[in-house]
Order: structure tokens, then sequence, then C-alpha cells
């Protein structure tokens, strides 16, 4: 006589079965004792209390539910809210299947992410045929691009013995909505392209303004040599110059299922770490970085760096709409477990000259590994970290403890780290320059004695 | 036809056909006990099927039973919580000792490298204090992580969970004795003069 708690649970859209619910399953051995109980007492008319039951078994036996024939319609109040703002669904459900449906219950697949905060999206009713029955509700928006595409029906026979689930497809309904990222920025390296452009790094070359000094070299041109050194020492030196540079970061947003944690607010970390790519995509473009956006994830996100305002709006949307930052976790990876968040494709991907941002939760140690295997491999890595860690019971502390710990692993490693909170980055100790304005390390042989 | 007449005519009609059996047939049922008891069976099934039918048809606000949640975020966890669940799930028998032994280790690493970070420890030197027990003031926590004679945690470890909630306390104040402050050496991220950087790609002059 019980039912699972939920019915529908693993159909795929289209998908539907018949299932029986078990209710009647005591009624034969009931209906069996009433007839051996009139026949020990020697009365006939006593029987026909056991047909009764054998009435609501046989009933439970043939009986199935109805299949529903339903015209569906949903509307929705506003398909491109900002954040925050509420949005009206109303569904309506007609019978045509041209008969009673004596069962009918309904539930509107509300994409994942959004939460109902007025009325309900699931409804129980009969409906005779040609009638129609509504719901409407209201949800808040969060960011994301949310498909309203199908809705779980149940019907069931008037006894309750057998119901039909089935999930069924409806008019595609979308509603995006796209935070505003304020633009900031993070601690950059001087890894840079060939590229002349204008992030100051520390290359010299053709620029305008003095770098510094070094030793004279065979080859050098006559014009760069500081003629006034060698008059006032006899020693020949060469003035090197500026020369900013193009550069290219790649924002690696950490999209695992285990980045998939809230520090009791109910939005993941993810949530926080698009927004903290979103907002360095804006800060970084206005630097004239070329920026490219990679999801550590099963699910690939991959565009490679680029500049322009149409590339900056592809990465945007990217974060905002795109699977890899969704608000359900990716599935568990089945077979090939090596690159089961695909950094072994990301490793080749990423170009040489590229700086990483990695924007994570760092609630585990894979992200740290990621950062390291990025900066051994010559990448200049800067670690963008939401803080999604909640300090309520000990072992909630114990894992702000950990994380601590391995932030400051990264910066053992001389690995810039920020700690990222809602209004943008918080500088800490570690987060020294901005893009384009910190001290500049000669690489090309000069040294201080130079400078 | 509004409700009640249509259960007034229902009762009627089934009156009559009472009534008329009765009349052809006098001594059709004899009301003794098993009559009436099967009567009540009757009663009982019809009405039953009866409020049923009404609850289908004339109530629009019924309970959503079996329909699976909408509208509801999914349930994200919040770090620290699964190994509060694998504490909870342990036993303290023999049979568990592996899997206690799985979350002593893991405490235990967490412990050694808050020292390290928190207290300047050498790793050595954390890794000893642990073991012998002097990196904490609570004795449960410390005895929890403590070497001990393999014997000792392969047999019964009755307060298993409260020990390991009290090491993962006293771990997590490693941090708060020092939060705010500098991080006892170690070495910041910072960009510029880092010798041990490898150089990046920048192109020569």
């Amino acid at each position: 006589m019980t039912e699972p708690a939920t019915v529908g649970a693993g159909l795929d859209r289209g998908e539907g079965r018949l299932e029986r619910t078990g209710r009647w399953d005591g009624i034969h051995g009931l209906a069996l004792a009433a007839t051996v109980v009139a026949i020990l007492v020697g009365k006939p008319v006593a029987i026909l209390a056991g047909l009764a039951g054998v009435g609501f078994a046989a009933y439970s036996r043939f009986a199935e539910a109805p299949e529903p024939e339903l015209a569906v319609e949903r509307h929705v109040s506003d398909t491109d809210p900002a954040p925050g703002e509420t949005v009206r669904v109303t569904l309506t459900v007609e019978n045509e299947s041209g008969a009673t449906l004596p069962d009918l219950r309904f539930a509107d697949d509300v994409p994942a992410g959004l939460e109902v905060v007025d009325g309900t999206a699931r409804h129980t009713t009969a409906l005779r045929p040609g009638k129609r029955a509504s719901i409407a509700y209201e949800f808040a928006a969060v960011r994301g691009r949310h498909e309203f595409d199908s809705l779980t029906v149940v019907t069931r026979d008037v006894s309750g013995a057998s119901r039909r689930v089935a999930r069924r497809t409806t008019d595609r309904s979308t509603v995006v909505c796209r935070p505003a990222y304020e633009d900031s920025s993070v601690p950059l390296g001087d890894l840079a392209t060939r590229l002349t452009g204008s992030q100051p790094v520390s290359a010299t070359g053709e620029g305008l303004a003095f770098h510094s000094l070094r030793e004279y070299r065979a080859g050098d041109p006559l014009g760069s040599v500081d003629w006034n050194r060698f008059a006032k020492d006899g020693e020949l030196a060469t003035r090197r110059f500026d020369q900013p540079r193009t550069v290219k970061v790649v924002l690696l947003v950490d999209a695992r299922a285990a980045a998939y944690v809230t520090a009791g607010d109910g939005r993941p970390a993810v949530d926080a770490c698009a927004h903290a790519a979103g907002a360095l995509v804006g800060g970084l473009a206005e630097a004239d970085c070329h920026v490219g956006l990679a999801a550590l994830s099963p699910r690939e996100c991959w565009l490679p760096p680029a500049s322009g305002r149409s590339h900056r709006e592809r990465l945007l949307d990217a974060l905002t709409t795109h699977d890899a930052f969704g608000w359900r976790p990716p599935a568990a990876t089945r077979g090939d477990t090596n690159d089961a968040d695909g950094f072994g494709r990301l490793l080749t991907q990423i170009p040489g000259d590229a700086q990483v941002v990695v924007c994570s939760p760092v609630v585990d140690d894979r992200p740290v590994e990621a950062a390291r295997a990025l900066d051994a491999r010559g990448h200049d890595v800067t670690v963008a970290s939401p803080d999604a860690t909640a300090d309520d019971s000990a072992y909630r502390r114990l894992a702000a403890t950990e994380r601590r710990v391995r932030l400051d692993e990264c910066r053992r490693a001389g690995i810039a780290v920020v700690e990222w909170t809602d209004g943008g980055r918080r500088p800490g100790p570690s987060a020294g320059a901005t893009a384009g304005a910190e001290t500049r390390v000669a690489t090309d042989g000069g040294d201080a004695r130079w400078r | 036809m509004s409700r009640r007449r249509r259960a007034l005519l229902a009762v009627g009609i089934a009156s009559v056909v009472a009534g008329v059996a009765l009349t052809l047939r006098p001594g059709l049922v004899a009301f003794d006990w098993a009559t009436l008891a099967t009567l009540g069976v009757w009663v009982a099934a019809l009405v039953g099927v009866g409020l049923a039918a009404f609850e289908r048809f004339e109530r629009d606000d019924a309970p959503p039973g079996g329909l699976p949640r909408v509208g509801e975020r999914p349930d994200y966890g919040v770090p620290g919580d699964e190994l509060a669940a694998a504490v909870a799930e342990v036993g303290a028998g023999e049979r568990d000792a592996a899997d206690r032994d799985r979350v002593r280790e893991r405490l235990r690493v967490a412990a050694a490298d808050a020292l390290e970070r928190f207290a300047g420890d050498a790793p050595g030197e954390a890794e000893r204090r642990v073991a012998d027990g002097s990196w904490t003031d609570d004795p449960d926590a410390a005895a929890l992580l403590a070497d001990a004679d393999d014997a000792v945690h392969e047999g019964v470890e009755p307060e298993f969970d409260r020990r390991a909630e009290r090491a993962a306390a006293a771990v997590a104040r490693l941090r708060d004795r020092t939060d705010g402050g500098e991080p006892s050496g170690s070495v910041r991220g910072s960009r510029a003069g880092d010798p041990d950087r490898p150089a990046g790609g920048v192109a020569d002059d």
C-alpha cells in the first residue's frame, strides 16, 4: 500500500510508463478470508461480503490508468529578466482525450536553479473532456538560460491501482537572465605575446619610455648606446626601452561537480566563479588583454583568447548560458576517467604564451594541482577564489581551514591568490599590482646593476 | 442538478429497488448477524468508492502526492558535510576499523598541514606533534590522532564520532588563532622579483 516518494524519476522528455501502485495488494487475502469465515460458520449470505473484496481485486487487476491527450499552453511574463526579478509562469492544460481523467496530476518541469517564490508548479485535479486546468507560479530570475520545454504528467484510474507517468514535451519557452558583470581585474604576470600591445610587461624593445641599461653587446645599434655613460665612465652601455605587449589571459572556471557546493545561501560556488570570470572579462578586456574562457569540467567549454567587442559578448554569453556553468552539477563521468575534468585537453588548447586565471572555490586539491601544473608549464597563474565555506559546525570550519591551507600552498608555489568576494576581488597580501600597473622585471639578461 | 439532489436521487432509487425486492420476495433477507455484517462490508465499500469519486471530481486542492519536487534548487552540499556524513556512517566496531582509519588519516593530514601553515611548524615537526598529541590541549582530539598500538585502532572504538568532531574543531582552532594575520613561513605569491619564478615568454629586445 505504499508508493515511492517521487514518480517519473529517470524519465527523459517524451518517455512514459505504466506502473502498478500496489494499493490493493492485500485485498485478495481479505476477500479469501471473508469467504472462508462464511463457509466455516455456515452462512451463505456472508460469502457476499467476500465478493466485495473480489470486486475490488478484479478492478485493480484489470483497470489501467487512462492515457491522457493534453493540450498544454505556457505563458511566461518576461523572457529577459534582470537577476532577482520575479517572472510569472501560467500553465494551462486541456483534456483532449475525449474521456474523463479521474485523477490527473501534473508538474511543470521548472529548470534547475530557479526557485518558485509564489504559487505552485504542481497541481492535482479531475478533468472532464474539453475542460482546462491552470496553474500560475512565480520564480526569481537568476543567471542562465532556462528552458521550459516539458512537464511531468501522472494519471490514475479511479481506484488508484495503476498510474501512467510521462514527461511530455511542450512548446519551448526560454528565459535568459544576463547579469551585469562589473569590470574587475587581478594581478597579472609578465608572460605576454610577441605582439605589441598596451600591457606594460617586462619586455624591452622599440618603445619610448626608458626601461633600464645593460652591458653593451656586439651588434647593438649605435643609436641605443648611452654615450653619456661612456663619456663619464668609459663603459659602453645599451639603453633599453619599455615595449608594451599584448597579453593573453585564459579564464579557467572550476565547474566540476566538486565545485557545486554552497556556503549556505543556496547558490553554488560555480555561480560565484562565473560571476568572477564575467567581471574579469570586462576588466581585462578594458586593459586590452586578449581574453579566453575554459571550463574545468566534463562539460567542454573552450573559447580561445581574442579581443574585440563581439568576442567579449561571446565570452559573457558563454558564462551566462553555457551548460558547463549551469545550475545542475555534471553527471559522473563514465568510461575514460583519466581526464574526467577535461584538464588534459585544456593543456593542449591553452596557448603557451597565455596567462591563466583559475576561478575556483578551492574546496579540494584539484584546482591547486591544475594551477601548479599550469605554472610548471610556464604560464603565469593567478587563483581567484570565492569563499564557499561555512563555519557553523566543526567539520565545516575544518573545510574552511583546509581551503586556507590550499590557498597558502599556491602562494608558496609563487602563484598569486585573490580572495574573491561578491563585490569583486578582495586584495590579499599577495594581490599586488593589477593588470598594467605592476613592477616589471627584465627578462632579457639585464640585472639590478644596470637598473 | 445539485450534488445534494443527485445524492438524494441515488438513495431514493436504491430504497425503491430494495422495497420492490422485499415485497416480491418476503423473507429474502434474514436480518441475522451474518447479513448485517455483509451489508456493513458492502456499505463501507460503496461509501468508500463514493468518497473517493467525490474527492477526485470535486476537490481542486488535493495534495500532489508523488509528483516530483519542482521549483527548488538542487541540494548543494556545504564543504565539510561529506566528512561529517562519513563519520556518522562509520561504526565503532572492529568491522569498521578500516573506515575509521581513513577518517583518522584525513584528520591527521589536515592537522599537520594546519600546524605548518598556522603554527609555523616544519613538516617533520608537525607530524611529530600530531603523533605525540602535543598539538592540541584537547585530550580527545589528541588521542584520536596519536600514534597508538594497532590493536587499539582495530578494536572497538566507542565515541569515535565525538572524538573525530573534537579533532576537527581542534584543527579549525589552529586557524582561528592566527586568523587575520600573516601566514607564518609562507612566501606570498608576488609576481615581481620572485627569483624562483620561471621566466615568462617575453621576447628579448
